[in-house]
């Protein structure tokens, strides 16, 4: 009947208790979400508005502001009830679903209070006052709930940011234990797909992360198979991210850990055909061996597990992922030490990028001189390639069972960029200028040896550390090339010593010069390898006994390398004066054996004619070599250039080895004394010869500082 | 007032509650009639109170959920296009409603009672917003999926319910969840019943394994089973999918092929659905897979293995087709010599036979089991114009049975390929040998004349030269290629699991060999190179032979001057001799040396050109033992 319905409107008609009725009526309705007889509400402007209500302003005064009062909740389950429909689609996200499921939950209580309330008013038991009495318990988490999704709707929040501004109203009612509980039991639900997704990962390194919500994500493009061709480390690097917006700030700290503890899982699925046949006698991981790799691979799972739940102690979140950090980065230890027999690899690197009973490396030398004299846009590393190849076969190097891992390469750029670049200086405008520098390198300068890492050592020698080794071994390289170089002009010298004696005074200069620089290049050679790379070689070893973890041996490889750097003075501002020396010796030795090229090309010549001679011709044929070397020698010692030459050789360098030795001492006395530096001084200078010399400079340099 | 006011909205209440728990079910009452226009939703045909108005409205939603399911399930129930999966997912749904009416009717029953206390029924229309409330959300919810699984079949729809399952309100997923058990049994019985007995029974092509009738038994393994990579569900993975596949190709090349009708694996405790779903935690279903896959591939390995003699057979490849067999080979080529360097189409073919039993009887190859000598055999290739019989001979291997699987014609055809090759480098090794025992043999004499010794010495160092060449290849071929392949060979064949394994490990070494001896696509213009220092090595010993026999018919001319040539004789008779030896040495000799010299300088120079060619060629090859091979030919910089 619809008419009688229409002629209610005028509400001030009625008797009060009749308006009363009616008003508690409507106010049950606006609380499930419906539009009463006499309470209005207009539509809303936008979809996250407050919803308004227009009570009829013909009520009774009194009645009317009571229901007022009241109006506020029905405001705020309009706002719930359209969050829970809203972020109940698919798209919102796992933590959203979970917090529309548990307000549903609250909801139904909510549904079960008004069914109540309407019970008491069928009884007409029901007055406003009563209701406003009973709603008021209600009002209080209905705002609080409100306040929160107008939060999360401002932010079109999901995943941890929802779980974040849950977590601080946890906080921030903390005096009120009871709406605490409440928020609190909505911020447990709707985590609970998150730290599901923590678990599968710090447990099993695996992402199930349908909306990437989680703060790991996956690059599913790189994969091991690519990781072949490419760079070793770009796996470690990208496959697996930090996704800093998806981290729960009470998880910030720990996220660092929580990366790597799934890294290091899936690290060790990717090696699984390796675990499967040499893991057995490993206890650390429970499975048996009688079944294909695939299915053990499944079964490495962190042998506790604990469910993660919400919870505002942070402690015990950091205690679960530090025990499942520990676990795997111990498996993975295990793994690299015992199957990929990290040990052995340092201890083969060692052999080739340091120098370590490389007899292989004099017989490269040997073989590849030619070759590496040209300039290196000329050589082919083909022809390099198999000279290392037959140098490494036919020497100590062949029990080697990882030197087919090793490759040589030619850079573009020279050791001294390499060492600016390690030290942090990045200037553009040396590589800009490096681009002629780059056609002048000569092989043996732009030669260096490289290796091939698989993962997962690849974890432990990757391109960084590689990198360093090369470094040392350019200047090792480079070290040995400039005592052979000096060795040649011995063998040039001694010729000459032969037919002329030592009476020529410039002459003995050279040889005396030569004698310094090889003491200097020899000794600092010994001082390298025997001192410092040996020395800590041993320290390095003695620490690695003892590891716990991956880190520790990635922390304690990196301190061996960075000790080798300083003490080798190649991290250190002497370096460009050792350069500098070590270039004076090649020039004074090139020098040298240009004078000289003629006499041995004679003496060659001589000693070719010899076999074909009795012995008495040949001792005649020998003397009279000797004599025209001796004129040819002579006639070039007594020339004023040579001296002048010697002489300007002999001063640049011991200029140069005064200002390294000052600057030493220097050093040493400004706090470097702890390391091994200061042996060089007295390797260099054990018997005090250049001692006066740098006072001298010292006081001259101090002078020029004081003036 | 009051008093009479408030029974007729009970009374109406009542009379609503109860059109309206039909109209829930989509039946047509007084009060709600389904819209004539689309005969979807329901319309008011009363009016009524505002917000009894929203109230009923907000709890027909359920009703049109309903009413869109059971539409569904008319479309699809008796649809006999709808694969199994969709069947089994439109019986979940039923299900659904079959709950859904229970507890309509639950609401009817209580609809008379009243509650203690009061007058009006234990139902308001308030109080069906409690009731409601789930149900509601879970019609919502099979709606969602059920527009989404539409028209799907198979592998897809599980994939398309699975996506849905991961849903973060726990309650909803584990609705979905149990649907997908429900839905994924047609597809789990399936799975078992392949890797079982190898039988499909798939009629709506809804399974991830397809097979083609039409494939003949020969191509059993490659073509006849596939995967359809759709139908995959997401749920397993494709390595999963992969070993499934394989484990029902074995049993059925086992059976048909091999003729073992033995069981190999019977399924005693069929693996839980929700080991299928969730193999993060179960792994019942992964371990059967594994288990079944062991057991077939390993049993297949063993029957090839042992019944077949696989390793026999790869053996007797390498050994004769891939010349492993020296004496053997050697003494082919021995008897074949004369018979090959007829023209192609004056071949016997029974004669060659003839020649191959010949050979097989007199070197150590008797010593074989005849199951392996009998299947060797000659074929001749099919003759171009002015192909020599070296061009088309070819030694072949008959494969049958299974064995043909793995060797299948292609396979055999680059066998033959290879030995075509080998074949040719071995003749050209051959060829330098000889040219080098006749000279031998007549030195001393051919030393006596000078000027034809020169010659002789000139052609002497060329063949050297190609003597190097040719044994340098075929070291570099026999060692560095072979051999090496071979073993990986070996390895792999020892590390297969399954059949795959094993065909993949046989093309991988014949494709390493093809491109190492430089068969392959890439290196046509080398191998051309090749080819032509091969035609100048025939070519260089034409040349020698026709020219050995022009010294040593010289030397028998000189010999008989001499002997006539008697002291016994006068000036004249002396002068006129040596005239006419002059003469005819002059005439007929002398331009014939010239023309060697001549030719064999030709030759040289474009030797050595074409050497230079292939070095340059083979060291920029992209091959790295190709690029070996480059040094090894010129270890001490004599090209270049």
């Amino acid at each position: 009947n619809p008419e009688k319905f229409e002629s209610e409107c005028e509400i001030n008609k009625l008797t009060l208790s009749l308006q009363e009725d009616m008003i508690v009526d409507d106010l049950l309705n606006c609380m499930t979400g419906f539009e009463g007889k006499f309470i209005k509400t207009p539509s809303l402007s936008d979809r996250h508005a407050d919803r308004t209500f227009h009570i009829e302003r013909s009520l009774d005064p009194a009645m009317r502001e009571l229901a007022k009062r009241i109006l506020p909740v029905c405001s705020h389950y309009s706002t719930i009830i359209r969050f829970v429909e809203e972020k109940s689609e698919f798209k919102w996200g796992l933590v959203n679903h979970a917090l529309c499921a548990a307000i549903r939950e609250l909801l139904k209580n909510h549904y079960v209070f008004i069914c109540q309330l309407e019970n008491l008013q069928r009884k007409g038991n029901l007055s406003l006052q009563k209701l406003w009495y009973y709603v008021n318990p209600i009002m209080g988490f209905m705002e609080i709930l409100a306040s929160i999704i107008k939060v999360i709707n401002k932010g079109d929040c999901c995943g941890s940011t929802v779980i974040d501004i849950l977590y601080e109203k946890v906080l921030a009612y903390s005096g009120d234990p009871k709406l605490q509980e409440l928020i609190f039991y909505l911020a447990q639900t709707s985590s609970r797909p998150y730290f599901q997704m923590l678990q599968d990962w710090i447990y099993k390194g695996q992402i199930n992360d349908p909306y990437n919500e989680f703060m790991i994500s996956e690059d599913k493009d790189i994969t091991k198979e690519k990781l072949k061709e490419d760079f070793n480390e770009k796996f470690w690097e990208k496959k697996y991210s930090i996704n800093a917006q998806n981290i729960p700030k009470f998880l910030a700290n720990l996220s660092e850990k929580i990366l790597l503890t799934g890294k290091y899982f899936n690290s060790i699925q990717e090696t699984g055909s390796i675990l499967g046949k040499n893991l057995n006698s490993n206890e650390l991981i429970p499975f048996d061996a009688s079944s294909n790799n695939r299915s053990q691979r499944k079964k490495i799972n962190f042998p506790d597990q604990v469910e993660i739940n919400f919870t505002i102690k942070e402690d015990t979140y950091k205690n679960v992922v530090e025990n499942a950090y520990n676990f795997s980065s111990k498996i993975l230890l295990n793994l690299l030490l015992k199957d990929h027999k990290l040990i052995d690899r340092l201890r083969s690197l060692k052999h080739y990028f340091l120098l370590d009973q490389s007899d292989f490396m004099v017989h490269f030398m040997d073989i590849s001189e030619d070759e590496l004299n040209k300039t290196s846009s000329e050589i082919r590393l083909n022809k390099i390639e198999s000279l290392l190849e037959v140098s490494l076969r036919i020497t100590s190097a062949n029990s080697d069972p990882y030197k087919d891992d090793l490759r040589c390469r030619l850079l573009l750029t020279d050791l001294k960029s390499m060492v600016m670049k390690i030290q942090g200086f990045a200037q553009k405008n040396d590589s800009e200028s490096g681009g002629d520098k780059l056609k002048a390198l000569k092989g043996l300068e732009a030669f260096v040896l490289d290796y091939s890492i698989k993962w997962p050592l690849s974890l432990i020698i990757n391109k960084k550390t590689l990198f360093k080794y090369q470094i040392l071994f350019r200047h090792l390289f480079l070290m040995k090339y400039v005592e052979r170089q000096l060795l040649n002009v011995w063998l040039c010298t001694k010729s000459g010593e032969l037919c002329l004696g030592r009476s020529y005074p410039y002459y003995s200069l050279a040889c005396a010069l030569r004698q310094r620089m090889l003491n200097f290049v020899q000794n600092f050679l010994n001082y390298m390898t025997f001192e410092v790379i040996e020395s800590s070689w041993s320290t390095f070893e003695e620490n690695l006994k003892e590891v716990e973890n991956i880190d520790n041996v990635i922390e304690h490889h990196a301190k061996f390398l960075d000790t080798c750097l300083r003490d080798c003075i190649i991290t250190n501002d002497s370096f460009l004066l050792i350069q500098k020396i070590l270039s004076e010796c090649i020039m004074f030795s090139v020098f040298v054996q240009g004078v000289t090229k003629n006499i041995k090309e004679k003496e060659e010549t001589s000693q070719s004619e010899w076999k074909s001679m009795t012995l008495k011709e040949a001792q005649e044929l020998r003397r009279k070599t000797l004599q025209e070397i001796g004129e040819d020698l002579n006639k070039i010692v007594s020339d004023d250039a040579f001296a002048a030459s010697i002489k300007g050789f002999d001063d640049k360098f011991s200029k140069l080895l005064l200002e390294f030795l000052a600057k030493i001492i220097n050093d040493m006395s400004n706090g470097l004394g702890e390391t091994k530096i200061g042996n060089v001084l007295y390797r260099l200078d054990f018997n005090d010869h250049y001692r006066n010399q740098i006072e001298k400079l010292r006081l001259t340099s101090s002078i020029i500082n004081i003036s | 007032d009051n008093q009479r006011l408030k029974p007729t909205l009970i009374l109406n209440e009542t009379y609503i509650l109860r059109e309206l728990i039909y109209a829930l079910q989509g039946v047509d009452g007084k009060i709600f009639q389904k819209d004539p226009k689309d005969m979807q939703t329901m319309i008011l045909k009363v009016e009524m109170e505002k917000p009894v108005r929203m109230m009923v409205m907000r709890y027909l939603e359920s009703g049109w959920f309903y009413g869109r399911l059971r539409r569904f399930l008319a479309t699809y129930n008796n649809n006999p296009s709808a694969g199994l999966v969709l069947q089994a997912f439109c019986a979940y749904i039923s299900t659904e409603l079959k709950e859904y009416h229970r507890l309509l009717a639950v609401l009817e029953s209580q609809l008379g009672d009243k509650d203690e206390g009061t007058e009006c029924s234990n139902i308001t229309l308030r109080r069906l917003s409690v009731w409601l409330e789930q149900p509601l959300e879970r019609l919502k919810f099979l709606n969602i999926i059920c527009d989404a699984v539409k028209d799907k079949k198979g592998g897809i729809l599980l994939s398309t319910i699975f996506t849905y399952s991961k849903y973060g309100d726990a309650n909803k997923a584990a609705l979905v969840k149990s649907g997908l058990a429900k839905c994924a049994i047609p597809i789990r019985d399936m799975i078992i019943e392949w890797i079982c007995d190898g039988q499909i029974r798939d009629i709506h092509e809804e399974f991830f394994v397809a097979f083609n009738n039409s494939i003949p038994n020969e191509r059993l393994w490659h073509d006849k089973y596939n995967l359809r990579i759709s139908q995959i569900p997401s749920f397993l993975s494709e390595d999963q999918a992969k070993k499934i596949l394989i484990i029902g190709k074995s049993i059925n090349f086992l059976r048909v092929i091999c003729n073992e009708q033995k069981q190999i694996k019977a399924v005693t405790n069929i693996p839980s659905i929700e080991s299928m779903l969730e193999q993060k935690t179960d792994t019942q279903f992964q371990d059967l897979i594994d288990q079944a896959y062991i057991d077939t591939s390993s049993y297949l390995i063993e029957i090839l293995l042992k019944k077949y003699k696989l390793l026999d057979h790869f053996n007797s490849l390498r050994k004769y087709l891939l010349l492993g067999q020296g004496d053997f080979i050697r003494h082919l080529m021995d008897l074949m010599e004369s018979e090959l360097n007829k023209k192609a189409q004056e071949l016997m073919f029974p004669n060659l036979q003839r020649l191959l039993d010949k050979a097989v009887t007199e070197t150590n190859a008797q010593f074989e089991p005849s199951y392996i000598i009998s299947r060797l055999d000659v074929r001749l290739l099919p003759p171009s114009p002015n192909d020599m019989g070296w061009d088309v001979f070819s030694l072949d291997y008959t494969m049958d049975g299974p064995l043909k699987t793995v060797f299948n014609s292609t396979i055999i055809q680059r066998y033959l390929r290879i030995f075509n090759f080998l074949w040719r480098v071995k003749r050209m090794e051959y060829i330098t040998c000889s040219l080098w025992s006749s000279y031998k043999s007549d030195a001393e004499k051919l030393r006596k004349m000078p000027e034809i010794y020169e010659i002789i010495h000139q052609s002497n160092i060329i063949r050297s030269e190609m003597i190097r060449l040719v044994q340098n290849l075929n070291f570099y071929i026999m060692f560095e290629v072979l051999e090496v392949s071979w073993k990986n060979l070996c390895e792999q064949l020892d590390n297969s699991k399954d059949m795959d394994d094993v065909i993949s490990a046989n093309e991988q070494f014949l494709n390493t060999i093809i491109t190492q001896l430089l068969l392959d696509e890439n290196s046509k213009e080398i191998a051309k190179e090749l080819r032509t220092i091969f035609d100048l090595i025939v070519k260089m010993s034409d040349l020698s032979e026709q020219f050995h026999k022009i010294a040593l018919s010289e030397y028998e001319a000189r010999k008989e001057f001499k002997e006539k040539c008697t002291d016994d004789m006068d000036e004249d008779q002396k002068t006129a001799l040596d005239n006419m030896e002059r003469k005819r040495y002059h005439g007929e000799v002398k331009p014939k040396i010239r023309n060697a010299k001549h030719q064999l300088q030709l030759l040289k120079n474009s030797f050595s050109e074409m050497v230079k060619n292939l070095l340059e060629a083979l060291k920029n090859h992209p091959n790295e033992s190709l690029r070996f091979l480059s040094f090894r030919f010129n270890f001490n910089e004599y090209y270049y």
